[in-house]
């Protein structure tokens, strides 16, 4: 205990903490940050907020322009589509659909593969090996591919998609978790706690795994990039959420066959997408190279 | 190094600008956008209109064609024919200078003749005869009209002759053999593949008379045809036939702006005014004789109760249909027959929107509450119906007002059929288009017991009353009498209410200016026989 | 290297095998009866009772493998649900088309990603870097799909610069050989050989562009970063001191250097090329793999399904393995590193 309040005086922000410092100084990561925020409010409040229902169908209004245009109307910010449903209310309701599942469904893929993972360092020899080279091959076909095989066995349908991502990005999840605990494992720190006599489970989850966390939080925005492209592409090709649902990616869908005369019920799904994935994106980006610079010293 | 960057680049910008390359003589032809794949080459085991499009009036020759515009019958591979005082046997007297296509798979040795015809009408006559069972044995158009059930027998009687025998005398049995279902193909060519162990190929591969002969066939991409080159009537103007597959009826049009496609079929309803207002573009359309309907499936309850298929049939409005739904390209349908026809009984009161009266017939029927039941919607576009999911979200809402709560259920097409003749519905958002011009087709495949049994009766209907009429009507000649059986079957049809005919819609297609001679068909498939292009070329895009 | 070599092939067999295994088990994975899952001949057909004595489906399940891999090794892949045709058939004119598509687009994405990374790198935290950078994510973000329909739009519905969907003008007699369009035109009348080079090369353009891009950006990314590193070592330092020039430094150096982790990742770009290749397909209109694979997802037309992961992983499998060969031939060091492991 005594040797715990020498150190304090001294202590330097723990590694998470450095890296949001690192973070904070990038604007662009920050705005990108905000805006992923606002997503994440807007996938939980979005009915609430949006003034009208995803599907509620104003037959006076097909096919309506955007408010700011000459044929457009304030009622209807961001126009109508083909069916007279207003824009900006069926993308804010599909928010929760394209933002916020797939979120939800890397959250719970990252703990299964976590746990996984460290089972897997933990446990050397040959069943990893098998384990390895089993995984080299999943690794080496993309997540999409493999959602595809899933909902292929299951059927289309927006459950059975999120399942398949879901199972489809835990691969992901174990190997970066195996890597960074082996890694860590080999460590003197790791060492020093084993002669101390630490149990394994108090091994895994007090010493090595807050150390591991770092490439975890990476991995999370990498795969909740792909998770949402993924549920974004599924939707696309008619194999994930299933019209009427406002899901970005089956919107898309629906608007190839009015592109060429509503162009805006096309553009603005595709956007609301683009967006939100160069959000993450940067996100993710920042905060690797935060972390790199980090390790780096 | 500009000027190298230049040359480099020169070929590039040449890309560029050209757009479409000028193409050569050789690569002449007509560019149809179509729908679908073809199910297969014979029309004989079809019913879909993408492949009758592509194969009827292009292939194959019928023995009599109908002249849509003077609605009488006129020779095409029988010169003339003549039937029994009785009506029992009809002999046709066939041309003798009509060729089969000569291709690299087949050479012809001799010209049409009846022993084509009497190979053509066995094959799908005679469950015995060996190529009854190749492609799977189902004619869906023979048995649905029951022609398999009427023929007793053909025979040539001559080299050129050729005389049928029926069952019983039948009104409807010309406009049957003028459909584009009734196509002769090459007994010798039969021969050959039979021979070679192949037979099947007659169907893949295909051997006519038509206008056309087949070029080849890559699945998702085109169907090539080719000029035949000693076609009876003259050669077509057109050197190739190509069949671009574009099933999207946007992209369909986008290919027309960028002049990817000569003819479009069924533009989306959406869209038509706006391509009637372009200057490069010709829209055409048809009446073609077809009824939108929604059919109960009246086997299950509450459905077997006609008050409640009546009450269904009050709570809906159709204005609301015909406008959102088919852009007001369409009529309202007040009987399965479309008021072109010469047998059509308006029943208007039957069907008109009251929901005042749908309510109180729930009542009567013991159904006060309302209950819940399945609206299956036609997951694909159809000349009578371009958006049946639609229609059915409206229809959702018009029976919701009267405490009627629907699902609205659709599959891919394949599985869709399958249900559907399996009867696993509740009710179902359908229709139909007409094979040929007698009234007849709009009530024994659709709503006899027959039909059911085949499974083409959407309704599950099956009442004696109502196959008596039309049988009835098809044993006399007699307009006027059929006239009046017709008028009692529709009214029958007004009572039952097996099924709520909506509309009946416009057939319509766009074509670029500069191709002239080809119009929408009534009736099944089109005829590109007549098509050619303008000699002037058309207006040179601007490069950029 | 022939250790390497060796060791990648006893790899790819084995994952051959279990690749195999994992498909067979789709047979009975899917729902429905497996007889017509693997054969695509439902119950009621004449020779069902025959298929399922040749599949060995009145045998144990291993007698069922070893059948299921015959009749891949024959090219008996079953048939369709959907129209009855051949799937082995289909696949063969269907897959070169695919293959086109993803090699030409992966080749423009080799030719340029490099180059790009390396100026950028060299530009390093300045304007051009920073460029490349927003451009490289940007290009990551955006959704191909959504890419592809933008670009027809605009360049081809709008500006009418390509045509909109399709391999080449089917007017133009150039009969299915191959499936790939290129190598079909050698097969063509030689009268129309030029007008059709000209027309299949418009109607690859647009396509190959808009699928190169994600590729592209990920070959951007990764040279930057790899070449930034380099940059920093001491042997770089160390060969400037020796007086060589940029151009010698980068030449010698520097480039070969960096290119050591990107070659690593071609595989993975191509991956993703691939995926992004059966989705966009679908936009295109190209007589594709994935055009069909989509659709018999849809249609739970299982034989196709089996037949076209199949295909797929395999590509996958054998371009990652050449990638690890290349990668192990430029670079012994990695060779070290394989020994070291086994």
């Amino acid at each position: 205990m005594r040797n715990h309040d020498l150190y304090y005086e001294e202590r330097h922000p723990s590694p998470l903490e450095q890296v949001w410092i690192d973070f904070k100084r990038n604007p662009l990561a920050m705005g990108a940050l905000y805006i992923l925020c606002f997503i994440l409010f807007l996938s939980i409040l979005g009915p609430l907020i949006a003034p009208y229902g995803s599907n509620q169908q104003f037959a006076d209004s097909i096919s309506l322009q955007p408010a700011w245009s000459e044929a457009g109307d304030l009622r209807f910010l961001l126009g109508t589509d083909e069916l007279g449903r207003d824009m900006l209310s069926r993308l804010i309701h599909g928010a929760r659909y394209t933002f916020g599942l797939p979120l939800l469904v890397v959250c719970l893929a990252a703990i299964v593969g976590m746990f996984i993972g460290a089972a897997a360092a933990l446990t050397a020899g040959v069943k990893s090996s098998t384990l390895k080279h089993l995984l080299d091959v999943l690794l080496s076909i993309p997540s999409l591919l493999l959602a595809l095989v899933i909902v292929a066995i299951l059927g289309p349908g927006l459950m059975n998609a999120l399942f398949a991502i879901g199972l489809a990005l835990i691969p992901q999840f174990l190997h970066v978790t195996r890597n960074a605990v082996v890694d860590e494992l080999k460590k003197d720190y790791v060492v020093a706690s084993k002669l101390n006599g630490v149990s394994a489970l108090y091994l895994m989850v007090r010493v090595v795994l807050p150390n591991s966390v770092k490439v975890l939080v990476v991995q999370l925005t990498i795969g909740l990039s792909a998770a949402i492209l993924d549920i974004a592409a599924l939707g696309f090709l008619r194999l994930g959420a299933q019209p009427p649902a406002p899901e970005w990616g089956s919107m898309l869908a629906q608007s190839l066959e009015v592109a060429y005369n509503s162009p805006w019920v096309m553009a603005l799904p595709g956007l609301a997408l683009f967006i939100t994935l160069i959000s993450v994106n940067i996100v993710g980006e920042t905060l690797r190279s935060a972390l790199q610079h980090r390790m780096g010293r | 190094m500009t000027h190298k960057l230049l040359k480099l680049l020169a070929p590039v910008s040449l890309l560029l600008a050209g757009c479409q390359p000028d193409l050569p003589a050789s690569a002449d032809g007509l560019l149809y956008c179509s729908e679908g794949n073809p199910e297969s080459f014979n029309p004989q085991l079809v019913t879909s209109g993408t492949t009758l499009d592509m194969t009827a009036a292009q292939l194959y020759d019928r023995l009599i064609d109908y002249d849509e515009d003077e609605h009488r019958f006129r020779p095409a591979l029988a010169e003339r024919w003549r039937a029994s005082p009785d009506g029992l046997r009809y002999t046709f007297f066939l041309r003798s200078d009509v060729t089969f296509h000569e291709t690299d798979y087949f050479v012809p040795s001799r010209n049409f003749n009846a022993q084509d015809v009497v190979f053509s009408f066995n094959r799908w006559l005679d469950t015995e005869h060996p190529f009854f069972a190749v492609s799977g044995g189902i004619y869906p158009f023979f048995s649905a009209t029951g022609l398999n059930q009427l023929i007793t027998r053909v025979e040539a009687i001559g080299p050129h002759q050729v005389e049928i025998e029926l069952k019983e005398p039948d009104s409807s049995f010309l406009a049957t053999l003028a459909s584009d279902f009734a196509v002769i193909l090459s007994a010798e060519y039969a021969q050959q593949e039979l021979q070679a162990g192949t037979p099947e190929l007659i169907d893949v591969r295909p051997i006519g008379t038509g206008p056309f002969k087949f070029g080849h066939f890559r699945r998702d991409v085109a169907v090539r045809l080719e000029r035949h080159k000693d076609y009876w009537q003259g050669q077509a103007q057109t050197e190739q036939l190509v069949f671009r597959i574009t099933p999207s009826d946007h992209k369909r049009m986008l290919m027309l702006l960028t002049r990817d496609c000569d003819v479009s079929p069924y533009p989306p309803a959406r869209d038509i005014a706006w391509l009637e207002a372009r200057e490069d573009i010709t829209l055409q359309q048809a009446t073609s004789p077809n009824t939108a309907f929604w059919a109960f499936n009246t086997e299950r309850e509450p459905f077997d109760d006609p008050r409640v298929r009546q009450a269904l049939a009050h709570a809906i409005d159709r204005e609301a249909l015909l406008r959102t739904v088919y852009f007001g390209h369409a009529t309202m349908a007040d009987s399965i027959l479309p008021a072109t026809s010469w047998a059509h009984t308006p029943m208007s009161d039957a069907f008109h929107y009251d929901p005042e009266r749908a309510r109180e017939l729930l009542a009567e029927a013991g159904l006060p509450d309302g209950f819940t039941m399945s609206l299956w919607a036609l997951p694909v576009q159809r000349a009578y119906n371009p958006n049946a999911r639609v229609m059915a979200e409206l229809m959702q809402s018009n029976l919701a007002d009267v405490g009627v709560n629907a699902t609205i259920v659709s599959y891919e097409w394949s599985t869709f059929r399958r249900h559907l003749a399996a009867g696993l519905h509740d009710s179902v958002l359908i229709g139909w288009s007409a094979d040929h011009a007698d009234p007849d087709n709009f009530f024994r495949p659709l709503l006899t017991c027959a039909a059911k049994e085949s499974g083409s009766n959407r309704a599950q209907w099956c009442n004696p009353q109502f196959d008596e009429l039309v049988q009835a009507a098809i044993r006399t000649t007699d307009t006027e009498e059929r006239m009046a059986y017709y008028a009692l079957a529709q009214t029958l049809l007004a009572e039952q209410v097996p099924l709520l005919p909506l509309a009946h819609s416009q057939r319509f297609q766009a074509t670029l200016n500069h191709v002239q001679g080809i119009k929408p068909p009534a009736y099944g498939g089109i005829r590109l026989y007549p098509a050619y292009r303008l000699q002037q070329s058309p207006e040179t895009k601007d490069a950029l | 290297m022939s250790r390497v070599i060796l060791r990648q092939l006893s790899l790819l067999i084995i994952t051959l095998i279990l690749l195999s295994v994992l498909s067979f088990s789709l047979t009975y994975g899917f729902p429905g009866d497996p007889v017509t899952n693997s054969s695509g001949i439902s119950a009621e057909h004449p020779t069902y009772e025959q298929v399922r004595e040749t599949r060995g489906f009145d045998r144990s399940i291993p007698v069922q493998y070893v059948r299921y891999v015959q009749h891949l090794a024959r090219g008996d892949w079953g048939v369709s649900l959907q129209d009855a045709q051949p799937v082995w058939e289909e696949f063969r004119l269907r897959f070169p088309a695919t293959l086109e598509l993803t090699f030409l687009s992966m080749g423009l994405a080799l030719l340029l990603g490099p180059p790009l990374g390396i100026i950028a790198a060299m530009n390093y935290k300045r304007p051009i870097d920073h460029a490349i950078t927003a451009l490289s994510l940007s290009g990551y973000s955006i959704p191909v799909f959504w890419f592809a329909q933008l670009s027809i739009l605009i360049f081809a519905v709008v500006l009418e610069w390509f045509p909109i969907a399709g391999q080449i003008n089917p007017l133009l007699d150039v009969p299915p050989v191959t499936g790939a369009i290129l190598i079909d035109l050698f097969y063509a009348d030689a009268s129309i050989r030029g007008v059709a080079f000209q027309s299949a090369i418009q109607h690859l353009i647009l396509p190959v562009l808009v699928l190169a891009l994600v590729p592209l950006v990920l070959l951007i990314r990764l040279t930057r970063n790899a070449m930034i590193d380099v940059n920093r070592k001491k042997f770089m330092k160390g060969a400037y001191a020796r007086g060589l020039s940029t151009t010698e430094v980068m030449m010698t150096h520097g480039i070969p250097n960096a290119m050591q982790p990107v070659t690593r990742q071609i595989g993975t770009a191509f991956s993703i090329l691939m995926t992004n290749t059966l989705i966009t397909e679908v936009i295109f209109s190209w007589p594709g793999l994935g055009n069909w694979l989509v659709r018999s997802i849809y249609e739970r037309d299982y034989p196709v399904i089996q037949g076209g992961l199949v295909l797929l992983a395999t590509l996958i499998l054998l371009f990652n393995i050449f990638i690890s060969l290349i990668h192990a031939w430029r670079y012994p060091q990695v060779r070290q590193e394989i020994y070291a492991q086994s």
